[in-house]
């Protein structure tokens, strides 16, 4: 009898054990089993200058040339991320974003306001739970694409003084973009407030900035470029992203958020006559 | 019957607390590679994806339980130039560096060496000077009372070989206020340097400048762009007067079925 119960304990303790083994080194084993193959790039320039190549050949251009321009938008954040690739998502919203753009460029609709990729910042931002620091507004979307301006200018749409006739109150950055800058703008936002401190600032804070900026006396919180670890805010933002995206493992559910969120920014849906 | 019970339920728990309480998780660390690009004050960002980072165990800073860890890997960044590396040998020092990905790109010969702990994130930034890049402006600094009279650019974008080139002066929020023409290239010098009248800028911004050079077929290319402070001058006028739109409620409107992300946890 007695050596009949200490067979059962220990088989018990065998199975109790193995169990949390095979959860803790299962983890282990699909996040390292993650790789991008897919994303590996021989090229030697930088993704910015990846888009401004395709967006200036893609001018003038149909919808093959438009498609790569899509891809060279939407790769580098995305890539061959499985969950948010799941279900042919990205292939629905990279023919929806290639359909918009060459249905604007033919002169259909008037663009995208930029207040639509304030919308879709700061639904995300209660989406997820997010701080104030998170939220942007419409001098930060300005701004960013003023930066935008000067790495990707053939994407960036501008209304140019045209010489003494030129309406100076008018002329300068258009508040209205491409469904592709539009993209490009919401998706280099989102990554650089999600990782890069300089942009992690809320309303006040980034009113700070911009006067120290104007003075001068710059206050440079970017120069984290150097740093070895990520900043407080910064982990924090990749806790929030990493909980907010939990629900995207379920069946359907980043094919749905992927249309709402291209619904909110204003990238109509491709009509099935087309 | 009781005391086979009692027995049964100690022997399930004592090594379930043994198990969470006394042996923590193996170690592991999270790289994040981006690549960086300064556009005047600004700084801007963009992913890794795809790169190779190579790492290696230089020496412990601590006590490791795990005693039979990985003392080197190579991992590649996944989108948003993120990996999360499990079994890593820590705390200790670790060397990085991205595989090589040519001679010629920035990346390559970038070592950073940093101490490690337990779920650290490791950062391994990468400045990259595109091509509109490498143009210097001077003056960096302007006094809206006093402004000089001329500017100049050097960089290699600057050509005058079809034309003369373009400079625009843009605001902060976008406004291009000045357009002028370069009123002499000089390519003799070690760098490409163009001379224009100043514009009259009289609000304290960060003006982008951006020199647009003439392509073969008329048409202009931008060649270079930097950025010129002036201060003491008038505030520079808001961007918009009404306030921005208030937050969209995603639980609100909800075409997609989504009502069910709208849980507490959002």
């Amino acid at each position: 009898m007695k050596k009949r119960l200490w067979l059962i304990t220990t088989l018990a303790s065998c199975l109790v054990l193995g169990s949390l083994a095979s959860v803790r080194f299962g983890t282990t084993l699909q996040v390292q089993a993650q790789r991008s193959d897919a994303l590996t790039n021989t090229d030697q320039s930088s993704a910015f200058d990846q888009i401004n190549k395709k967006a200036g050949s893609s001018k003038h251009g149909a919808m093959a040339e438009t498609r790569e321009l899509v891809d060279a938008v939407v790769d580098p954040y995305v890539g061959d991320n499985p969950i948010v690739n799941a279900g042919g998502t990205m292939v629905e919203v990279k023919d929806r974003l290639a359909r918009a753009e060459v249905d604007y460029r033919q002169g259909h609709g008037k663009g995208i306001p930029e207040d639509n990729v304030i919308r879709v910042v700061n639904g995300l931002c209660k989406k997820f739970g997010a701080p104030d620091y998170a939220k942007t507004d419409r001098t930060e979307v300005r701004t960013h694409r003023m930066s935008l301006l000067a790495l990707t200018p053939d994407l960036t749409t501008i209304d140019h003084l045209q010489g003494q006739r030129a309406n100076r109150t008018t002329a300068g950055i258009s508040p209205n973009m491409s469904p592709i800058e539009a993209v490009n703008v919401t998706m280099s936002l989102v990554y650089q407030k999600v990782f890069n401190e300089e942009y992690q600032k809320d309303a006040t804070e980034r009113e700070v900035q911009r006067r120290a900026n104007r003075s001068g006396s710059v206050v440079r919180l970017a120069s984290v470029s150097g740093a070895n670890h990520a900043s407080e805010r910064t982990a924090q933002m990749v806790q929030i992203a990493r909980r907010g995206s939990l629900p995207l493992l379920m069946p359907g559910r980043a094919k749905s958020f992927a249309r709402r969120t291209l619904d909110i920014l204003g990238i109509p849906e491709i009509k099935e006559n087309k | 019957v009781n005391k086979f019970k009692s027995i049964l339920l100690i022997s399930l728990l004592v090594p379930l607390l043994a198990t969470t309480s006394c042996i923590p998780a193996p170690p592991g660390l999270d790289i994040h590679g981006y690549q960086f690009q300064r556009i005047g004050v600004h700084e801007i960002r963009v992913p890794m994806a795809g790169s190779g980072v190579n790492a290696h165990w230089v020496r412990d800073t601590g006590y490791n339980s795990y005693t039979n860890l990985q003392t080197g890997f190579t991992a590649f960044l996944g989108p948003e130039g993120w990996v999360h590396v499990n079994d890593v040998r820590l705390p200790a020092q670790w060397g990085f560096a991205y595989v090589p990905r040519g001679a010629t790109h920035p990346c390559t010969g970038l070592t950073w060496l940093f101490d490690l702990d337990v779920n650290d994130i490791v950062v391994l930034p990468c400045q990259y000077l595109g091509h509109v890049f490498g143009m210097a402006v001077a003056p960096t600094t302007a006094d809206a009372q006093a402004m000089p009279p001329t500017f100049t650019a050097v960089g290699q974008g600057i050509d005058g070989t079809y034309g003369v080139p373009m400079v625009e002066f843009f605001d902060e929020y976008g406004r291009q206020v000045a357009t002028v023409y370069a009123s002499s290239v000089d390519t003799s010098a070690e760098g490409p340097t163009l001379t224009g009248a100043m514009p009259y800028l009289p609000y304290n911004s960060v003006y982008m400048v951006i020199v647009s050079s003439v392509l073969s077929d008329g048409t202009y290319d931008v060649g270079g762009v930097s950025s010129l402070v002036v201060n003491n001058g008038a505030e520079l006028p808001p961007l918009f007067d009404p306030p921005p739109p208030p937050d969209p409620d995603p639980c609100i409107n909800d075409p997609y079925n989504e009502r069910l992300m709208c849980f507490p946890t959002y």
